[in-house]
Parts: C-alpha cells; sequence; structure tokens
C-alpha cells in the first residue's frame, strides 16, 4: 500500500488497524506532531486496538541534558553533537509526559531501559518502550 | 551443579522458543564481531537457536552447545544440511570442542549467568583455551545485583552470588547468578574489556520491580589460555 493510501485510510476508515507499531519513528517529531500522529492512531484503531512504541527517548538519556542543542519546543531538542547529531528533531519524555500524551489510551506495558555503559566511554542512553490499548469507551464517544 | 533440568523441561513445554535473534547481539556482532565469511562462531546454551540464522547470514561455521535434548534434536533436524553443527553436552563441563581448531567468536546468551560461581568460573576457562588469538567473547544478559530478585528474602544460596528461586521472576529456572561490575572484572581478569553496559530496566506496567542485567564484550589478551 502507497504511503497516501495507508495515510488516507489512517484518516477516513476510522478503525481500521487491529495493531500499529512505532520503533523510534514518532519521537523524532516535535510535541506538536506527535500529539497530531496519536489523536490519528487513535481514529484509525479498532476498539481495544493496541500501540506499540518502542525506544521513545526518556528525558533520563544524558544527551538531553548535556549537550548543546536547538530548543524546538520544552521537550523537543535539535543537535549538531552527540548521539543525536544530524537526527533531526529528537523528542524526550518522562513518564507524567507520555500518560498525558497517551491520555486517551489504557497502559497495559511501560518500561524505562536505561544504558548505563562503562566501556569504552561512560555514557547513559535511556528509552522507553510502552503499550497502549484503545479503550471501548473512547471508541464510542 | 551442572546444566540446570529446569531448563529441559522448559524447552519440553514450549516455554522457551524465542526464534528471533536478539536484537542487543546483532548490534554487538556488528561492532565488535569482526563478522566474515568462514568464521568459526561458538554459542553456549543455544537454546531454541534463537542466533543461528544471524550467524548463518554472515556466512560463519556456526556450532552450539546446550544441554536439552529436545532442543538439541529439534535444531539439528531444523539446520541440517548447514553449516551448523550442535552438540548435546553441559558447557560448564567442557574442555575442548571437536571442531578443528579455535573460535573466533564464542558467545553465551543468558545462558551461563544460569550456572553456580564455580561452574562460571570452569567455563571461562574454557574460553580461553578455546578462543583464537585476540578472538573475543559475548556475554549479553548477565544478570546483575541491581535486579530486584537479588534482594529477595525468599530463595536459596548456592554460593555468594548464585540463588534458587521459588517464586519471582526467575522461579523454575534453577540457578541463578548474579554479578557487578567487580565481580566480571575478576571472572574476566584474562582479558580485555572492550565494552561493557548495564541495563537497567524500571518496569512501570504491568507491575512495578527493576530488572538488571550486563552486556559485555572481552577480547582474549596476547598468552590467556586459564
Amino acid at each position: 500500500m502507497s504511503r497516501r493510501r495507508i495515510s488516507r485510510k489512517m484518516s477516513t476508515t476510522g478503525g481500521a488497524f487491529d495493531l500499529i507499531i512505532d520503533r523510534a519513528a514518532v519521537t523524532h517529531n516535535s510535541t506538536e506532531d506527535i500529539q497530531r500522529v496519536i489523536t490519528l492512531a487513535m481514529n484509525a484503531l479498532k476498539p481495544g486496538g493496541r500501540y506499540i512504541g518502542m525506544d521513545w527517548f526518556s528525558t533520563r538519556y544524558e544527551d538531553y541534558a548535556s549537550v548543546p542543542s536547538e530548543v524546538v519546543d520544552d521537550n523537543t531538542r535539535i543537535f549538531e553533537t552527540g548521539d543525536f547529531a544530524g537526527d533531526g528533531r529528537t523528542h524526550f519524555s518522562d513518564e507524567t509526559h507520555l500518560r498525558e500524551l497517551f491520555a486517551g489510551y489504557r497502559f497495559l506495558f511501560l518500561t524505562e531501559k536505561v544504558e548505563e555503559q562503562v566501556t569504552p566511554c561512560k555514557h547513559r542512553a535511556a528509552r522507553w518502550d510502552f503499550v497502549v490499548e484503545k479503550t471501548q469507551e473512547k471508541a464510542s464517544s | 551443579m551442572s546444566f540446570s533440568q529446569e531448563w529441559e523441561q522448559l524447552y519440553q513445554e514450549n516455554q522457551q522458543e524465542a526464534i528471533w535473534p536478539w536484537s542487543h547481539l546483532v548490534s554487538l556482532a556488528h561492532h565488535f564481531g569482526n563478522l566474515h565469511k568462514g568464521m568459526r562462531v561458538l554459542e553456549l546454551g543455544c537454546g531454541a537457536g534463537a542466533n543461528i540464522p544471524f550467524f548463518l547470514q554472515q556466512g560463519a561455521d556456526y556450532y552450539g552447545v546446550d544441554g536439552s535434548p529436545t532442543t538439541v534434536i529439534a535444531l539439528q533436524k531444523r539446520f541440517a544440511g548447514k553449516s551448523v553443527h550442535i552438540e548435546m553436552a553441559d558447557f560448564t563441563k567442557l574442555s575442548v570442542v571437536h571442531s578443528g581448531g579455535a573460535f573466533d567468536l564464542i558467545l553465551d546468551r543468558s545462558a551461563l549467568t544460569c550456572n553456580t560461581t564455580e561452574d562460571i568460573e570452569h567455563t571461562i576457562s574454557f574460553i580461553w583455551k578455546n578462543l583464537a588469538s585476540h578472538g573475543r567473547f559475548f556475554g549479553l544478559d548477565w544478570q546483575s545485583t541491581k535486579h530486584d530478585d537479588y534482594h529477595q528474602q525468599e530463595g536459596a544460596y548456592l554460593d555468594a552470588k548464585t540463588r534458587v528461586f521459588q517464586t519471582g521472576h526467575f522461579a523454575g529456572m534453577g540457578a541463578m547468578h548474579f554479578v557487578d561490575q567487580n565481580d566480571l572484572a575478576r571472572l574476566f581478569r584474562g582479558g580485555r574489556f572492550l565494552y561493557l553496559t548495564e541495563k537497567i530496566e524500571q518496569h512501570y506496567m504491568p507491575d512495578r520491580h527493576q530488572s538488571a542485567a550486563w552486556d559485555f564484550v572481552v577480547e582474549k589478551a596476547e598468552g590467556t589460555d586459564e
């Protein structure tokens, strides 16, 4: 299916998908664009359908606080150095922010993965994995 | 202690049927594996064979050892005719694998950590003897002392760092060994660490707990054979 057809299917059919997966893709956008995607996903999922988000960057990622960057919004940065150099917009979440973004969903799984690298150099990476479900209530509203 | 029979039971009951290569292993192999056609790879505790297709795709000559007859028979059938050699054995009791030479890479994804300190030390001696000069050992998902379950009150101690649990995440898995950074440095003092990372997972849903495990790559130093 082409990109345009997928987009059309998501925006017009309502409830077309059982599962939407996103591995470190949506997290490379601004907060506003992420909110738009989450709304689109909500419309596209069947009642009880699930969204799997993997490797969303955490605010505990070392680069978030320690590498100079251009601030796009409170949670989104653009880096010229460090792990995210050349990646464009990179969004960072904490637990509260994730729960706010996915307020219309029910969390089934939520884990923060922190990698404390010792060798070859000291460095902390941190990411979220989560599974949320579109509730019946949300589907009928 | 030796191969935990609990694992044979798990394989018989199809409880451990992971068939996709572990993503951290793939990442480490590309960064530190010196991948090349004809390289000789040995996996300790190859389980259901999740990592075999990845190494076959690299053109490796793959050897796997596991103590479970169920999984060994299944793998021998599944990879018949391929450059895959599976041996049924308790890898903590091995001295030499009859494979015609030393290995470029020996790997263990969360198998060796299911043994006592003494058995692990014996296996590390085996690793040094069977690695080629500058060959590398990959250890993945070795349980860390930061894992919540390590601090559980219930559960027997087999030695200072090895426990057997009747409840919790490791119930029914037999011996479970936990390490901190100093333990790893002591166990692998004959090698040079190229990579060492502690992975701490804070689980919020469906239940709150912390799991923690180590990934590491050690290169055999010149003259290390025990």
